[in-house]
């Protein structure tokens, strides 16, 4: 690295980004990597440059004098995803935290001098957006080589041709790419099937915090040569590093790929049909919906895939355990894009078994940060379409659950606009609070995927008013967390590989 | 892209703060034929005290000295590496684990968690004057939720036990290591292991959700896989081989028996035709539950011993398909995998009538390696992974090495995956026959690397891959390994001298903070 220049002021200081940071950056990095602040890119406010490299070696480089500086860097995708408080995690341990809640401290960087986010040296934002190539490959292998800010669009796309598919429907906007996926392990419907992108990614290449190029896994199935690094990287979040390329299994597009909706009385009705479908028949996906706003009630959504003899069989035995309401072929994107879209998103997780008591706490969760927040109510940004779906779960928040795996979602959608209403964080908190006593008991984890801006803090004074997008997240209700001793391991593994604990999540 | 790699260095552009390289060649030793670890004498190298800690807290049975009971305890399925503990003790729950772990580590002793001792990669063997911890005691299934189809058990649960109290609630329990009759689901999660189903199923890392472990330190944590965020430790810590801690009690996923099963056997005259039939059915999107090549010499020697099945023994190869699912679909899957075959070159296709029937077909496959072991005093089965559509040109290689080194070679294995076990039978008292057997395997090992693949795909690197890692790794991933391992295990105490390269290690260990006894018992 040649002794990059020490750019910035004081440490510990407020802003100290100068045109010489500026100038040291371009030196370690390349010109042409390099995007200069801007508030024209929503995605990029906030930060002080933005670096697309064209190579993991400029990742590399980039990284390696963000640490020596102590800069802070956010790995992303496409900007879109990766990016902003999608996941807390390094929220504040604060006294701000709910009593009953346990509250996050597990990855912040722990106040041991060590240069960590936020200590005023800069943040960049590190995009794998212009490392989209996806290669040929064998169709013959069933496994796929990419880089990682490959959209999943152009994924599907590469796929096709060969007549194959990612087993893989994440929520999401449009535009996400491949590495975002992989980062979050984000997975919806189809985990059913195939389980999430920790099952299905074989190899990665990541650029580690301290700029490290590393390649774990590969691209063959079965593998069990050194620790399985790979799915540690996966669903890491970005706080190892930004991932540059995978190998990711693919499959064959299904001969028949068919869903079933049958309607339930309600959320414990519709639990116990899930569970007969699951018993009935192998599903692709299974999914417990709740009322989506426009005068559906609960309903259990069955996808089945395979040869057409199975299918057929598969929907006559699916039909006889319900009443079959209409649905549509667009049910599965609604759905995903939806999700993907929403800025506040609650996932619990328990056991298949315990799905009805999941759904209970869920609904309880939605109905109170619908009811009770005047905030949210009153906003003309949310349009109330149903009024009789308020009581329940109120029009605009919805809820749905990944049966085979336990996992209830609760998820504000975007207006028709594509604003959503902002939800006040002592609602958020409260209900938090709410829902943590009874999951600690139960034994369910949770986590909430909070976009910036999708909570107003009323507190005057808060940090809120510096240029920071986080600043209202330590107002939030906090997520599971692992105990201690994994928390703790946990702690120690993002050191080695960020040394300087410049990543965000 | 996540390029294969060879012995070539990538590490361009990052390696700050590295050590630097350590790209030698792996050693000049024979894996799985090498005899590695100096025997200990038992019982003399324990400190003062730790005898009686032990038998106060598991009690004077459950604590093993005697010499001629360590024997049993001095190697795997893998008998080139042995080495005798210096002591067994037989822990009954994670408390007596975490009880012994704390005296082993305040008194500096290594120790090896051990199952049914079924691995084939030297991964249990008691190198380094260490103490096994046999988990055998630890046979009970906790709890068994068949609604939410997840089962709690304790490590010592002999794989195929899980699956049959599983089996009146209609369900199993999927990986199916060939050893599953003996085998345990904690060795299972150590080794992370595979079997012939695993091509639809997954591996075993696919089938734990959680797991409570007790850390090289005596500590307990419970890992899970929730959806809170963080990361996978529970991913991490199967397959890690011992060198994480040792797992007292598993969650694992249980799947529902399949309506049906279809099983083929189809019989090729052309080695070449059976391979790129895999990569046809593989390609053409069906998923097979199994799909398993057998060769022309693993076909002898199991039509010359008990398990003879009538396979013609004139056939270059053959292939054991089998589709499990509802059995309208398994119908039609099962008829498509014969079109290809037949299509593909297949002399002759054989379908199961019935479950008798099927273990027939299966004879051919399962029996295989034992039946190996008739032919000479030796066995050698090698586990290798190649990108499923490189199996002909791979397959071509590796009997052009045999040939050349004039060995005497099979090949059974798990076609599907790209899982290759080349096996050789040899004489080990022929000092010349081992050289070759060493080298051939060497450049096997080369073959599959540089054809995209790696260098172990379910029988983890225990003792005898270890200096096979460089031709997968770079330095800086091995250092990683390195730092992984020391995150868990500060002071070097579990399972030691697995994994990691020999010569490396050392270094990338740091400065040794427990006492090493000399071989003679001083310190």
């Amino acid at each position: 690295m040649g002794g990059p220049r020490h750019a910035t002021g004081t440490r510990g200081g407020r802003y100290a980004v100068t045109s010489q940071w500026f100038t040291a950056l371009i030196q370690n990095v390349g010109k042409a990597a390099v995007r200069p602040r801007t508030d024209s890119v929503p995605e990029w406010v906030g930060a002080d440059a933005v670096v697309l490299p064209e190579s993991p070696e400029q990742a590399a480089a980039a990284l390696a004098w963000c640490t020596a500086e102590g800069i802070a860097v956010r790995p992303a995708g496409a900007c879109g995803w990766l990016y902003g408080g999608r996941r807390a995690m390094d929220r504040p341990a604060s006294a701000n935290g709910t009593e009953d809640a346990p509250v996050s401290g597990r990855h912040r960087s722990q106040g041991d001098g060590r240069v960590g986010r936020g200590a005023g040296n800069g943040m960049v934002i590190l995009s794998s957006a212009r490392l989209a190539a996806v290669g040929s490959y064998d169709p013959a292998d069933l496994v796929a080589g990419m880089q990682a800010g490959a959209t999943l669009d152009a994924v599907e796309a590469a796929l096709a041709r060969n007549g194959q598919v990612l087993a893989l429907d994440p929520p999401s906007a449009a535009g996400a790419t491949i590495g975002a996926v992989a980062a979050l392990d984000a997975a919806g419907p189809l985990r059913a099937g195939l389980g999430t992108p920790r099952d299905q990614v074989l190899g990665v290449e990541l650029v580690s915090g301290d700029g490290r190029i590393l390649r774990f896994g590969g691209q063959v199935v079965k593998n069990v040569a050194g620790y399985d690094v790979t799915r540690l990287v996966v669903g890491s979040a970005g706080v190892l590093g930004l991932i540059t390329s995978l190998h990711i299994r693919v499959t064959a597009r299904p001969a028949a790929d068919r869903t079933v909706v049958l309607a339930s009385g309600g959320a414990q009705d519709a639990a116990a049909v899930a569970l007969a479908c699951r018993d009935a028949v192998s599903p692709a996906a299974l999914e417990v919906l709740g009322p989506d706003g426009t005068g559906s009630g609960w309903r259990v959504a069955v996808r089945v895939q395979g040869s057409a003899d199975g299918v057929a069989d598969a929907l006559r035995r699916v039909r006889q355990l319900g009443a079959a309401v209409e649905s549509d072929a667009q049910l599965w994107r609604r759905l995903t894009s939806s999700e993907g879209e929403s800025p506040m998103t609650l996932r619990l997780a328990g056991r298949p078994g315990e799905l009805a008591d999941l759904l209970d706490a869920g609904s309880r969760f939605a109905a109170r940060i619908f009811k009770s927040d005047s905030a949210f109510q009153g906003s003309s940004a949310v349009p109330v379409a149903n009024a009789q779906a308020r009581p329940a779960h109120g029009a605009a928040v919805r809820i749905a659950a990944h049966v085979t795996d336990g996992v209830v979602r609760v998820w504000v959608p975007t207006s028709a606009a594509g604003v959503a209403a902002p939800l006040s964080a002592e609602t958020l908190r409260e209900a938090g609070a709410e829902l943590a006593a009874e999951a600690v008991t139960s034994g369910w984890t949770w986590r909430y995927d909070i976009m910036p801006g999708a909570v107003q803090t009323s507190r005057a004074g808060h940090p809120s008013a510096a240029p920071r997008r986080h600043a209202s997240l330590d107002l939030l209700p906090a997520d599971s967390v692992p105990e201690p001793r994994a928390a703790a391991l946990m702690a120690q593994i993002r050191q080695a590989f960020d040394p300087a604990g410049i990543l965000e999540q | 892209m996540t390029a294969p790699r060879a012995t070539d260095d990538h590490g361009a552009g990052g390696g700050a703060g590295q050590p630097g390289g350590h790209a030698h060649g792996h050693a000049d030793r024979l894996p799985g034929v090498a005899v590695g670890g100096v025997p200990a004498r038992p019982g003399t190298d324990l400190p003062a005290g730790l005898l009686d800690g032990l038998v106060r807290a598991l009690g004077r049975e459950a604590v093993i000295t005697e010499p001629g009971s360590l024997l049993v305890y001095e190697s795997d399925g893998l008998t080139a590496y042995r080495a005798r503990p210096v002591v067994v003790v037989l822990p009954r729950d994670t408390e007596d684990v975490a009880t012994v772990v704390k005296l082993l580590s305040d008194a500096e002793i290594p120790f090896v968690a051990r199952g049914a001792g079924t691995g084939l990669s030297g991964g249990a063997v008691a190198v380094d004057n260490a103490a096994v911890i046999s988990l055998a005691r630890m046979d009970r299934i906790l709890d068994l939720d068949p609604v939410s189809r997840r089962a709690r058990v304790q490590p010592g649960v002999v794989n195929v036990e899980l699956s049959a109290a599983a089996a009146p609630h209609g369900l199993y329990y999927a990986p199916d290591p060939s050893s599953q009759t003996v085998c345990t689901i904690g060795g299972n999660v150590a080794e992370n292991a595979g079997g012939p189903h695993c091509l639809k199923y997954g591996v075993t890392a696919n089938h734990v959700v959680g797991l409570k472990v007790v850390l090289p330190d005596g500590s307990v944590s419970e890992l899970r896989r929730g959806e809170d965020n963080g990361l996978d430790l529970v991913g991490l810590f199967v397959g890690s081989e011992g060198t994480f801690g040792i797992a007292t009690e598993i969650d694992v996923r249980l799947l529902p028996v399949p309506e049906a099963v279809e099983t083929l056997l189809a019989l090729f005259d052309d080695i070449d035709d059976a391979s790129r039939v895999v990569s046809a059915i593989i390609g053409s999107g069906l998923l097979p539950a199994a799909l398993e090549m057998v060769d022309r010499e693993a076909i002898m020697a199991v039509e010359a011993s008990a398990y003879a099945a009538g396979t013609p023994t004139d056939v270059a190869g053959a292939l054991v398909i089998e589709f499990d699912g509802p059995s309208a679909e398994v119908q039609g899957d099962a008829a498509r995998a014969e079109g290809i075959c037949r299509e593909g070159g297949a002399r002759d296709v054989q379908r199961a009538a019935d479950e008798a029937d099927r273990q027939r077909l299966w004879h051919a496959r399962k029996k295989a390696f034992g039946a190996m072991g008739r032919i000479a005093p030796d066995v050698l089965v090698q586990d290798a992974v190649v990108p499923r559509s490189r199996l002909p040109e791979v397959l071509r290689s590796v009997y052009e090495i045999a040939g050349r080194y004039e060995l005497r070679m099979c090949n059974m294995f798990h076609a599907g995956d790209g899982n290759l076990h080349p096996t050789i039978v040899f004489d080990r008292r022929d000092p010349g026959l081992v050289h070759r057997v060493e080298q051939a395997s060497a450049e096997m090992m080369k073959a599959c690397v540089d054809a995209g693949g790696t260098i172990t795909g379910e029988h983890g690197v225990g003792m005898d891959k270890r200096d096979y890692m460089q031709l997968v790794f770079s330095p800086a991933e091995l250092d990683v390994f390195c730092s992984l391992r020391r995150i868990f295990d500060p002071c070097g105490l579990a399972n030691p001298a697995k994994i990691l390269p020999v010569h490396s290690c050392r270094e990338w260990v740091g400065p040794a903070t427990r006492r090493v006894p000399a071989v003679d018992g001083t310190p």
